[in-house]
């Protein structure tokens, strides 16, 4: 058995080869929905395998077209387990046929992802449902590429399940682009985190807040619930509220940012202030979509013990356990720093590791050097995850087993660094490789079994056959030897095979036929059976060997072709993987049902052209410049694209397609297949977005914020840090601290870096001597950077320079001072200002006193002079004297009038009135009493009794309705008997009309009418100064009170006067 | 006492109002005798018998002071206020003739008991009903209100017809 029992691939089969085995000429007609390029790629492949005879012919077929799928695809049986996987897969996974089969592919996911894997296949098989999961797969390179992996369940016609079949799609750079994404996302949360901002966004449409954790602590509110904005606005001090909603509504408007501080209730009468930012978000016809923003907890600064107890704990729990280490690789320089659990983990010292790359290297196994490197390399390279296990060789012999990942870190895309923790998992990988041994000493037995071995002397007559032999052919031992072995030969095949065995020997060819054996009890098995010569030590041939391998299956190759189509159809129509099938032209020849669904198009729709129309015409120029490029480069195309359906629904796909070629090289068609990224893209583009809003918050927050490395390094700085220094953040990244901020600056904190690296967070305040900025003082806050180890690789850093407002603060206090000085000369000269209008009030009423005595005394003597030269000598002087004389009357009556009114009206106007209930209708009548002019038989006057009472000063009171009723009197026309009518009308105000039945006045002077020196121009002469209204308005005005008129300038006037009602 | 008999003191510094009072003084035929003097000094020296006015038989105190607000020296409320501080003088009628109706004068004048507060100038009618008024306090009617003053202006005429304050159209 050591030597070949397997013949030559070179030797040209003989005999009867096809002896009983048809042509497989299954044919599928246009009624089984497959076109017919795909027997013919079956044939090919067929023909291919066949000489793999490990196989039969129908698994050959089917293979041959699973195999052109450019995408992973396997199947199960109605047990779950796997009964094929196609070629991408074993190029892909680097695992043979066999491996991948029963749950041998299994041994290519990756160990944390396997439970989960399995776990849900499960639980979608007891469903029967379809599947998706995300997990990484081992290359054959050894780096695990993460995958998605989508099952649909193939169900029989009675409803029972029959397996599932699913595809594969490598979707790591995608994978890599999110772990990205969100670690920036997880970086900058951290940094808003570390700034102590909350971040929130206001959606406009629906005036939900979304907060964070921060920013719903800062408000009060529990995280989890949506607020809207008018509820949030609710807990806002009501004397914020509206300020709070003006500066939203301005930033909006405007564009600018939003910034305004304002207190929010925290309960219990407590307040709590806060400093909220923000900016706009708007869509893309510019109208307001949102807003998003930070929130600042500015009231108190809080001590953080509590935070800093926690992480120490944490930290030392990592680090103590001696199954992890950490590591930090710096490439330039090409030193590796460990921690002390690493040294244990490697079986080495600080003294004795060298502490470069190649003595890290040195200590890995050397079978497992080369995928180290090459892993390294292409995180490097490419930005791979680091992560694989190897096997580590320690000095003292021992092998360990170890997983290890690592980040990159990059200062200008260049690595400069990387950081790592490495586990020790050399228990688990034992258990799971003392397994797998097994599990491959049972697979070994059982694929040999099915063959048969033989060894014949020179004459070609049987000397020994093995079990398997045996079994096959249903003899014995004894009945075996010599020619007794031909019993066992089906008699149709018997007398053929006997003669090209024994003619095969004579003339010493290889033997390689294929025949029946028939057993005693009527079973018939196909085998293939094979020789050739043995010979001995010495090189004399000593006889033959040969082996009969079972092709039973093979050899019922209608059958099997016929299933072989049936499986491919059920996969082609079950796959959860769009497939399709085109002509050289590129001219669909057929699609199965999941493209059909994601397309939104029917099978017929599709057909040659019709399929483009279900692309998003921004991706039409895209997909077939990559798919003209694939076709010059003769490779499989890959790309991502759009489907909208006729409803509008867009689904994103990612889409492989490879050429197929006949044996002449010729170019037969494409086979492609359509993968639905839909979620993904939607998720993706959610974290990007997610990722985006942090980038720009933190960038421009106006906060200043770094992440450093444990080395001092900028990892990241905002636009307010760099600016700082005059510098763009791009400057900075990858600097260190020293170098920025001067040698100085850093002595002065590096205190409080030494606490952050040790795992705490550290808030100081202080004066920072920097090289270029001079002395700062600074308020400062720093919070550890944890590696998912719990090692602390960085730490971010809020800053606040309160240089600046410390001198504001001082310049305030100083322009406080001087205001204050300001207010108190204003008061010194407001009192002085008072004193003197007071005194010029006091000298204007002295003055006022002095007409109202010393001008008016000339007037009376002019008036009583002319009254007595009249009376005394009026019988002496003739006419025109007399007239002379009563002129003088006149207009001393008149001067005297004028000054009489105008110191009325003056007084009227200073006077202080103190306001009382005041009895109108008496008032009334008691004015009446007065004037004889308003009495019978001068005049009418009926007071419509009762007349309400009202609130104002009694003798303005008067004086108006002196003024108003003589008034009234006075401007009737010429032999009318004058007839007024006064009346009120009550409410919270009364109204008191006078009713006369002059003449009125036009409404164009109404509005003059009440104005001091103001007269009507009328059509007789009418004695007055113009005065006498102008008191009632300023009189009234004194007493809160109004006065018009209502008059259509001939029925007479309604004047009206009004006053709060009597209190009582 | 027949008030009748009684002197009249006339408090007054404008001789072109003493001149008018004469004239109303003489329209209203009252007979009182009547006593001038020019300002506040000379009236304390009248009323309280000092320097030239010590000779009571030639210058009787008062029935009746007629008392200008307005003058010289001393003012006419002082001058009231002083009597008021005088127990002789407590009682003594006065009635205030002034120019202008200021409120703040006619309230003083109210608080130092003035028995009515006239506006310059004086006519018949108006002292007329004013000394009926006086009489009929010293036969003994009950201390009235000051009198509500009769408008402070002047007394109508045959050309000028008598007229509200102001008055417009």
């Amino acid at each position: 058995m050591s030597t070949s029992s397997r013949k030559n691939s070179e030797s040209a089969p003989r005999g009867r080869r096809r002896s009983g085995a048809p042509e497989p000429t299954v044919a599928p007609s246009a009624a089984d929905g497959l076109p017919a390029i795909l027997p013919k790629i079956a044939r090919e492949f067929a023909g291919l395998r066949k000489n793999g005879k490990t196989t039969t012919t129908s698994e050959a077929d089917f293979r041959a077209r699973a195999d052109h799928l450019p995408t992973m695809m396997w199947e199960t049986d109605a047990t779950g387990a796997c009964v094929y996987v196609n070629a991408r897969w074993h190029e892909f996974t680097g695992q043979t046929a066999a491996e991948g089969l029963g749950d041998g592919w299994l041994d290519a996911v990756h160990p944390e992802d396997r439970p989960r894997t399995v776990e849900i296949f499960r639980e979608a098989s007891v469903a029967r449902r379809g599947f998706r999961l995300e997990y990484r797969l081992r290359r054959s390179d050894g780096i695990f590429r993460w995958m998605l992996g989508a099952g649909e369940p193939r169900v029989g016609t009675k409803g029972e399940l029959q397996g599932y079949v699913g595809s594969v799609i490598d979707i790591t750079e995608r994978r890599l682009a999110e772990d990205a994404a969100r670690e920036n996302a997880a970086r900058l949360r951290l940094a808003l985190s570390a700034a102590r901002l909350g971040d929130w966004s206001w959606d406009a449409t629906t005036d939900v807040v979304t907060l964070s954790e921060r920013a719903a602590e800062i408000f009060g509110v529990a995280s989890d619930q949506s607020v809207t904005w008018t509820a949030l606005r609710e807990r806002l001090h009501i004397d914020d509220r509206a300020r709070a909603q003006l500066a939203v509504e301005r930033a909006l408007r405007e564009r600018a940012d939003y910034d305004v501080e304002y207190r929010v209730s925290m309960g219990e009468g407590a307040w709590r202030w806060v400093a909220a930012k923000g900016r706009g978000r708007y869509g893309s016809r510019g109208e307001v979509a949102g807003m998003m923003g930070i929130v600042q907890d500015v009231t108190d600064r809080r001590a953080a013990d509590e935070q800093v107890r926690a992480s120490e704990a944490r930290l030392k729990l990592a680090t103590s356990s001696g199954k992890v280490g950490v590591w930090e690789w710096e490439i330039r320089n090409d030193r590796m720093t460990w921690t002390d659990s690493l040294y244990v983990i490697h079986g080495v010292t600080p003294e004795t590791f060298g502490g470069r790359g190649e003595d890290f290297l040195a200590l890995i196994h050397p079978e497992d050097r080369r995928p180290v490197e090459r892993a390294i390399q292409s995180s490097l390279d490419h930005n791979v995850p680091y992560e694989l296990e190897f096997r580590a060789l320690r000095p003292n012999g021992a092998i360990v087993w170890l997983f290890t990942n690592a980040i990159v870190m990059r200062e200008a895309g260049e690595p400069v660094r990387m950081i790592g923790a490495t586990f020790d998992i050399t228990a688990r990988k034992r258990a799971e490789l003392g397994l797998r041994e097994s599990e491959g000493r049972f697979r070994t037995l059982a694929s040999h079994a099915p063959v048969g071995i033989f060894l014949t002397d020179v004459n070609g007559d049987a000397l020994f056959v093995n079990e398997t032999w045996r079994t096959i052919a249903g003899l014995a031992p004894e009945q075996v030897r010599g020619k007794g072995w031909t019993e066992a030969l089906h008699p149709d095949d018997r007398e053929q095979v006997e003669h090209e065995w024994y003619a095969a020997v004579r003339e010493r060819r290889s033997f390689d036929l294929e025949y029946r054996f028939r057993r005693p009890d009527g079973v018939v098995t196909w085998v293939q059976g094979s020789a050739v010569e043995f010979r001995n030590a010495s090189g004399g041939l000593v006889g033959y060997l040969g082996t009969i391998v079972d092709i039973t299956q093979r050899k019922s190759a209608e059958v099997a072709l016929r299933e072989s189509e049936k499986r491919f159809r059920t996969l082609a129509s079950h796959a959860p993987v769009g497939i399709f099938l085109t002509d050289p032209k590129g001219e669909t020849i057929f699609v199965n049902e999941s493209w059909c669904v994601m397309a939104g198009l029917r099978p017929d729709e599709a057909m040659g052209r019709g399929w483009s129309r279900a692309m998003h015409p921004d991706d039409r120029a895209r997909v077939a410049a990559e798919w003209s490029a694939a076709l010059v480069q003769n490779r499989a195309s890959m790309a991502e694209y759009r489907f909208v359906r006729h409803d509008g629904t867009v689904t994103w796909v990612q889409g492989n397609a490879v050429q197929m070629r006949d044996d002449a090289g010729r170019l037969v068609g494409y086979i492609g297949t359509v993968a639905d990224l839909t979620q993904r893209k939607a998720a993706e583009e959610q974290l990007r977005a997610r990722e985006a809003q942090l980038r720009v918050i933190s960038m421009n927050a106006p906060i200043v914020l770094a992440h450093c490395s444990r080395d001092h390094r900028y990892l990241f700085v905002n636009r307010a840090y760099a600016e700082r220094f005059g510098l763009k953040p791009e400057a900075i990244l990858g600097r260190t601290l020293a170098e920025v901020m001067g040698e100085e600056a850093v002595a002065a904190i590096r205190p409080h870096i030494e606490a952050v690296l040790a795992g705490q967070t550290v808030e100081f305040e202080g004066e920072v001597p920097y090289r270029d900025l001079g002395k700062r003082y600074m308020r400062v806050s720093y919070v550890p950077d944890f590696a998912p180890d719990g090692t602390v690789r960085g730490w971010l850093a809020a800053v606040t320079d309160f240089s600046d407002r410390r001198r504001m603060e001082e310049a305030l206090r100083e322009s406080e001072a001087r205001l204050q000085a300001h207010a108190e000369d204003l008061e010194v000269r407001v009192a002085e200002r008072t004193a003197s209008l007071r005194e010029a009030i006091a000298q204007m009423e002295e003055f006022s006193y002095s007409v109202s005595h010393d001008l008016r005394a000339p007037l009376r003597a002019m008036n009583a002079y002319a009254q007595a030269l009249v009376e005394d000598y009026g019988p002496q002087l003739d006419e025109t004297a007399r007239g002379y004389l009563e002129r003088i009357q006149r207009s001393s009556v008149r001067m005297e009038k004028l000054t009489h009114d105008v110191l009325t009206y003056s007084r009227v106007a200073r006077a202080e009135v103190k306001l009382a209930d005041i009895d109108v209708e008496q008032l009334v009548r008691d004015v009446v009493s007065q004037y004889r002019e308003l009495q019978s038989p001068a005049a009418d006057v009926e007071v419509v009794a009762p007349l309400a009472s009202v609130h104002g000063h009694e003798s303005s009171l008067g004086q108006c309705l002196a003024n108003l009723l003589t008034n009234s009197v006075k401007f009737v026309d010429r032999g009318v008997k004058p007839r007024i009518r006064i009346y009120t009308e009550a409410g919270e105000r009364v109204r008191l009309w006078i009713e006369d039945n002059g003449i009125g006045i036009a409404p164009e002077y109404q509005a003059r009418l009440f104005r001091v020196f103001e007269r009507v121009p009328t059509r007789l002469a009418y004695e007055g100064t113009g005065i006498g209204l102008a008191i009632v308005r300023k009189a009234m005005e004194k007493m809160g009170g109004t006065c018009g008129v209502v008059s259509d300038g001939r029925n007479g006037s309604r004047f009206w006067i009004e006053l709060p009602k009597a209190n009582a | 006492m027949n008030f009748d008999a009684e002197t009249l003191l006339l408090v007054e510094d404008n001789e072109d109002d003493v001149f008018i009072f004469k004239r109303a003084y003489r329209q209203a035929q009252i007979k009182n005798p009547l006593q001038v003097v020019q300002d506040g000094e000379e009236a304390s020296d009248y009323l309280f018998g000092r320097g030239r006015f010590a000779d009571r038989a030639k210058y009787p105190l008062p029935g009746l002071v007629l008392l200008d607000l307005k003058l010289p020296l001393k003012g006419g409320l002082e001058v009231l206020q002083e009597l008021r501080e005088r127990p002789e003088a407590a009682e003594l009628c006065v009635v205030v003739l002034t120019s202008s109706a200021e409120e703040r004068d006619i309230a003083r004048a109210r608080g130092l008991r003035a028995q009515a507060y006239l506006v310059k100038p004086p006519s018949p009618a108006m002292l007329t009903e004013t000394f009926a008024a006086v009489r009929a306090r010293r036969a003994g009617a009950p201390a009235a209100e000051i009198p509500r003053i009769a408008g402070d202006r002047f007394e109508e005429s045959e050309v000028a017809s008598r007229e509200p304050s102001g008055g417009e159209k």
